[in-house]
């Protein structure tokens, strides 16, 4: 999985995180590394379609932190992939 | 270097979402090891951020200028210069002729100013092809010659249009002028054989061997022209493409997006 709205979302399914802190996360958790532009370009995304929302930031950094609506798109996602894995999974075994 | 340019991409966003993040994503950039790769992306991000807020009208005008640009450019590099030497040739008839003896006349002419052997004698002589020549089969460059030759008659007279393309105008002029010595010799000698049905006809030269003043092809502005148009449907796709996947407003419900 490689699509940056998705990996934005998982990253801030676990808590809310600043830009930087995103891209550390999903280089650990799906050793993909996003780069800045891209990274800003799904939080923008994100941000305009109310999936994500900033917190209160102490400096530059400004943290970020998943809706309800967020939240609710990534499980309908993450039940979408599920489905292909599974069907993957199958169709291997029976290969 | 890598700084400068990283901190040039940022200007290029546009300015409303600059307002909005300009701060964080310097922030970010401070806090993460910038490589090459890193200064692509953000010029990338950069480009995909202006055209998500620009107007069709935008969009349009500058898909449609790089497009005559690139098309423009690509064909100084991709398209070599060719050069046309034009001359003028007239049958003459020497008496009274049988009707459709002189098209026999001409074909037999063409026959042997395109021989494989009369060709291959002005190449060589004239050392064309010299680039093909190391790749190619000498078949395929006689075959690439009689391309870059041309027999037109003039309407319904008597006159002659020959013409050759190549890509040095000089070596065009005189590779011309041997086909025009060629196609001469051929008359004569028909006419000294006695050839019959076709020995009372000769050649006479209007205008001899052109030097080409500046090339013939290709033609710059119509492949600008094409690029142009091109970019314009591309632009127009674009356009379809991004309002198919325009986003909902927050929150609405994430799957009526």
């Amino acid at each position: 999985m490689s699509d940056p709205t998705l990996l934005v979302l998982t990253s801030l399914a676990e808590g809310p995180k600043h830009g930087y802190a995103m891209m550390e996360d999903i280089q650990h958790f799906a050793n993909v590394r996003l780069g800045p532009g891209t990274l800003y370009g799904a939080i923008t995304r994100l941000e305009e379609r109310g999936w994500i929302r900033p917190t209160q930031s102490q400096d530059r950094r400004q943290p970020y932190c998943i809706t309800a609506a967020g939240r609710r798109y990534l499980e309908e996602e993450l039940a979408g992939l599920d489905q292909v894995v599974k069907a993957a999974s199958r169709r291997l075994k029976h290969a | 270097m890598r700084e400068r340019l990283i901190r040039f991409a940022i200007r290029l966003y546009p300015a409303s979402w600059r307002r909005r993040y300009a701060v964080e994503f310097a922030a970010l950039l401070d806090d993460a090891n910038r490589d090459w790769s890193d200064v692509l992306d953000v010029l990338l991000g950069a480009l995909k951020m202006q055209t998500t807020t620009w107007t069709f009208g935008k969009i349009a005008a500058s898909f449609a200028v790089a497009g005559a640009v690139l098309c423009g450019a690509l064909s100084f590099v991709a398209i070599p210069d060719k050069y046309t030497s034009d001359a003028v040739l007239r049958l003459q008839t020497a008496k009274a002729v049988i009707p459709g003896n002189a098209e026999r006349f001409v074909i037999i002419l063409m026959e042997n100013t395109l021989s494989r052997s009369s060709l291959i004698d002005i190449i060589k002589k004239q050392n064309l092809y010299t680039r093909e020549r190391a790749s190619m089969p000498l078949e395929d460059i006689v075959e690439k010659m009689r391309h870059d030759i041309s027999f037109e008659r003039l309407g319904k007279s008597e006159a002659f249009h020959v013409s050759f393309r190549y890509g040095n105008a000089l070596q065009a002029q005189r590779s011309e002028q041997e086909l025009i010595d060629s196609l001469m010799a051929a008359s004569v000698s028909m006419r000294n054989a006695d050839t019959p049905g076709v020995h009372s006809y000769g050649l006479e030269v209007l205008d001899p061997a052109s030097l080409p003043q500046g090339p013939s092809s290709p033609n710059r502005l119509v492949i600008a022209s094409l690029g142009l148009a091109a970019g314009l449907l591309l632009a127009a796709v674009t356009v379809a493409v991004r309002a198919r996947s325009t986003v909902a407003p927050a929150g609405n419900s994430p799957k009526s997006s």
